[in-house]
């Protein structure tokens, strides 16, 4: 498994590519820099390879005079063939690496993919990849002459510019809206903010397609010029079309015809325009100067964006190369002028067409190569040649790591009690968005501490939302699918939330203050989602109300068990005490609590919302005051159970999303006899309608099913369980699942995992419900 | 010091009302105001007595953010890990994503006061390298 991480400071190096007035010698940057000591050397396949200051991977290799790689070599970024696996991370070129110590590096194999790399190479934290984000005024890409004039001109208007250059290490790889550019360099990934981009880009230079083209010992008229600078003997030059500057060389009269060989080219062979003769020319290196095109992927990929502008080569038209007549025209798909015509035969005739019948553009070079020979190839059949294709992120190979950089991982939210379950010996589990208890280490005492005695969970994590204004009632009998209008204040009511279909979403309690304010629960996973909804619809109306989220400030606990009144009556007004779906303010351990008696666990319970600075204070004082009672903490490992024996459901566990109430046996909580509310219709239509499917509940006297666990009807498929636990105290299996008619009916037995279970109506525990109200 | 040792959860008051309600209130003394929405006003001390021309409004102790203050010298590595500008000047009142986390952020000519919801804090200090704390 590939883990992807990110480093957690960001290079500072980065922070010095924002220059103002700086002097101009950042520009003069264009090899990447390396190593420079004397006598060092690479790993290349096993061979120990010397390099010098300023040497690529590329240079060295060449140097050394070996030529592992096919085809014509451009040694600026733009062909498929100096691809390397450098450390283990493959599709590296290269012309863009600096040859660094002991670096070990290995050409791709050329009759395959090159290899994964091993997952002790995977990113990790330690090893991630840096990452920053960058505010300027302008980004300049490419730092040949346009760039760097264009660079000079905003400086000196006093803008704040980033420039980039691939072959300084600096190489952006996409353009976004905003404008925003992402580049890669040697500290990480960087995203730039800015203004405006400039794409500088330059040209790149015409391949040969020819038989031959991908034998070893050719290159493009820049790559020469540049190895020869760079002290890399060529031996016996044939130059073909516009010859290299500085190099010495035969000039080959005429067109291309083919290059010659044996895994590396020995002759070049050309033709006499004008007499039709064939000539060949012995040698150790062939160089073409074909003409060039603008490297103009970035500005194609920025087509359209404001702010983005392309300026000197970049900007200007490719030299459409002649028909190629055969060999190898896309190297990266292994596309042949051959396969180019056994498309066009049939009836591929479309730019677009051929690229994705033949792949020709879609490799490693992303058309670099390919694409100016098969446009003269479309336009040679007489097809009106489209424009450019747009082109997508990214334009380079990146990592996972690179492309996962300055990512996050999804944060989850911590009560104000995080620290006290740790200390309690909690472990911990990501629940709704949060991290909660699951067990505090012993289900036994935690489950029992809430049937027999007194236990406290931590619920902050429930959403509650402050709802207030003239229209606050009006707007909530729009929301719900009860009424509200009859609820008293300091008394809650049980409530789900219908989407305009119909189906619940959610469900919580509406607890009334007084005529214009109340307090709106919601599921702890939900009640995001919840509040952006209810003010959606409040503004659609023009409702006047005011909406406040209370989840993440006020934290709450849940004092649940028979004695859960003797111990809350130690630490505050006993008599103050609310009734069941009851709420009222007071005080409780001297912490200002709005109390609210209801019960999820089927026991009698009372729930403490408070300033959540006071969480501590107050789970603190309750564990304390509650130690002769037995009082223990409950995770929800144990509340689940506790709620299943209850028949309580789990929105998002239990329901599905197309459960309309009626489907969930919550029927009860839907009144049509009311005005309007969000998903009236829907729900009219749908009670029109038989029922395919029910909640229900089943039992068995075996160990539980798993969750998800299929039930079975005379051999056929009837549903499946939703929720299951054995209960201790009712010494079976309860379960809720979703049952399916068949045959018209609902049957009451069923098979699950190949076990009878039988249907029985819920609560399974306590179904009159004597003990929450006691 | 320049950089904090922690994000440590503050006491403010929240008061959600009517626009033109929120915009009569005046700073208390020793207070700021941080309006964080055109109904919803954020003041930087705990309980604070403001008049509210709004029989509607919800006025509640805030405690659900964390706070921390870092010296303009740690701005440069902030400003790294977000994708919005800072303010080039003080004061100034902001709010977005830091290292991936929402924050308000209050700008001064010194430095910065980060606030960022309490349940989220842990993340942000992991994030800046604030503390010792692992995620």
């Amino acid at each position: 498994m590939i883990t992807i991480t990110k480093r957690v400071f960001p290079p500072r190096s980065a922070t010095r590519f924002i220059r103002k007035t700086e002097a101009p010698s950042f520009f003069r940057a264009t090899l990447p820099t390396c190593d420079d000591a004397p006598g060092k050397v690479i790993d290349f396949e096993g061979t120990q390879v010397p390099f010098e200051k300023g040497d690529t991977v590329l240079t060295a290799v060449l140097r050394a005079g070996m030529r592992p790689w096919r085809g014509c070599l451009c040694a600026d970024g733009d062909c498929p063939y100096c691809l390397i696996t450098l450390e283990g991370i493959s599709y590296v070129r290269a012309c863009r690496t600096p040859a660094v110590e002991g670096m070990k590096v290995e050409s791709h194999p050329s009759d395959g993919y090159p290899a994964l790399p091993p997952s002790s190479q995977a990113p990790t934290r330690e090893r991630g990849v840096g990452f920053e984000m960058i505010h300027c005024d302008i980004v300049v890409i490419g730092l040949g002459r346009s760039g760097r004039e264009a660079a000079a001109e905003a400086e000196e208007r006093g803008r704040r510019v980033v420039t980039l250059d691939a072959r300084a290490g600096r190489e952006a790889v996409g353009v976004y809206p905003g404008p925003e550019v992402v580049a890669r360099t040697r500290g990480g990934m960087v995203r730039m903010f800015c203004e405006e981009v400039v794409v500088a880009t330059g040209s790149v230079e015409v391949q040969p397609v020819c038989p031959g083209n991908q034998l070893a010992g050719i290159l493009t008229k820049r790559a020469a010029e540049r190895l020869v600078a760079a002290g890399v003997e060529l031996g016996r030059v044939v130059s073909v079309g516009v010859p290299p500057d500085g190099v010495e060389h035969e000039p080959a009269r005429g067109g291309l015809v083919r290059f010659v060989g044996e895994g590396t080219v020995q002759r070049v062979a050309t033709v006499d325009d004008e007499t039709g003769a064939e000539h060949a020319y012995p040698c150790d290196t062939a160089v073409v100067g074909l003409g060039s095109g603008p490297r103009d992927t970035l500005a194609r990929m920025a087509q359209g964006l404001p702010g983005v502008r392309s300026v000197g080569s970049v900007a200007g038209h490719l030299d459409r190369p002649p028909v190629p007549e055969a060999g190898v025209v896309c190297p990266c798909s292994e596309v042949t002028v051959d396969d180019l015509r056994s498309v066009w035969n049939r009836g591929f005739h479309e730019l677009e067409l051929i690229k994705r019948s033949t792949l020709a553009g879609t490799g490693a070079c992303q058309g670099a190569v390919c694409m100016p020979h098969v446009r003269s190839f479309v336009a040679a059949g007489g097809q009106e040649l489209p424009p450019s294709f747009t082109a997508r992120p990214v334009v380079a190979q990146i990592t996972m790591g690179e492309a996962a950089a300055g990512w996050y991982h999804h944060a989850d939210r911590r009560t104000a009690l995080h620290d006290e379950h740790l200390a309690l010996g909690a472990r911990m589990e990501r629940s709704g968005g949060w991290l909660r208890p699951w067990t505090y280490g012993d289900a036994d005492r935690e489950y029992w501490a809430v049937r027999s005695g007194v236990s406290i969970c931590d619920v902050s994590t429930l959403g509650k939302i402050l709802v207030s204004g003239p229209d606050a009632e009006s707007c909530l009998e729009r929301i719900y699918p009860a009424t509200i209008a009859p609820l008293r204040p300091g008394r809650a009511k049980y409530v789900l939330v219908l989407d305009e279909r119909g189906y619940v979403f959610d469900d919580g309690l509406v607890c009334r203050d007084d005529a214009n304010r109340f307090l709106l629960t919601a599921t702890s996973a939900g009640a995001g989602y919840f509040e952006m909804w209810l003010r959606d619809w409040a503004d659609a109306w023009g409702m006047d109300v005011r909406i406040l989220d209370r989840t993440a400030s006020w934290g709450a606990i849940s004092v649940t068990g028979p004695r859960s009144g003797e111990l809350l009556s130690r630490l505050g007004d006993a008599g103050r005490l609310p009734s069941f779906m009851g709420h009222t303010e007071m005080e409780v351990a001297g912490v200002a609590c709005r109390v609210m008696r209801l019960s999820f666990t089927g026991e009698i319970s009372y729930e403490l919302h408070h300033q959540a600075s006071q969480s501590r204070d107050l789970w603190c004082t309750l564990m304390e005051s509650g130690a002769d009672l037995g009082v223990w903490p409950h995770g929800i490992e144990v509340l689940e159970e506790l709620r299943l024996e209850k028949g309580h459901i789990l929105v998002g566990v239990d329901s599905l999303p197309d459960s309309t109430p009626r489907r969930l046996g919550h029927g009860w909580a839907v009144r049509m006899d009311k005005g309007d509310f969000v998903g009236r219709l829907a729900v009219a239509r749908t009670s029109r309608m038989d029922l395919d499917k029910l909640l229900v509940g089943l039992e068995m006297e075996a160990d539980p099913p798993r969750k998800g666990a299929i039930l079975r009807v005379k051999g056929g498929y009837a549903g499946f369980v939703t929720s299951s636990t054995w209960s201790r105290v009712l010494g079976r299996s309860v379960m809720l699942a979703w049952l399916y008619v068949r045959d018209g009916e609902y049957a009451d037995d069923v098979l699950i995992e190949g076990r009878p279970a039988r249907r029985v109506a819920v609560p399974f525990y306590d179904p009159e419900g004597l003990r929450v109200r006691a | 010091m320049s950089a904090p040792d922690r994000f440590e959860r503050i006491e403010a008051t929240r008061i959600v009302a009517v626009p033109g309600a929120l915009d009569e209130i005046e700073a208390p003394f020793g207070g700021h105001l941080l309006r964080l929405a055109p109904d919803d006003l954020l003041v930087l001390q705990p309980q604070a007595r403001v008049d509210v021309a709004d029989r509607y409004a919800i006025v509640e102790s805030e405690a659900g953010f964390s706070a921390a203050w870092f010296d303009r010298s740690e701005l440069p590595r902030l400003q790294a890990l977000s994708a919005w500008e800072f303010p080039r000047r003080g004061p100034a009142f902001a709010q977005g994503h830091l290292g991936g986390i929402p924050v308000k952020a209050l700008f001064y000519e010194s430095g910065v006061l980060v606030l960022v919801p309490a349940v989220l804090a842990h993340h942000l200090e992991e994030r800046l390298g604030v503390g010792d704390r692992p995620e």
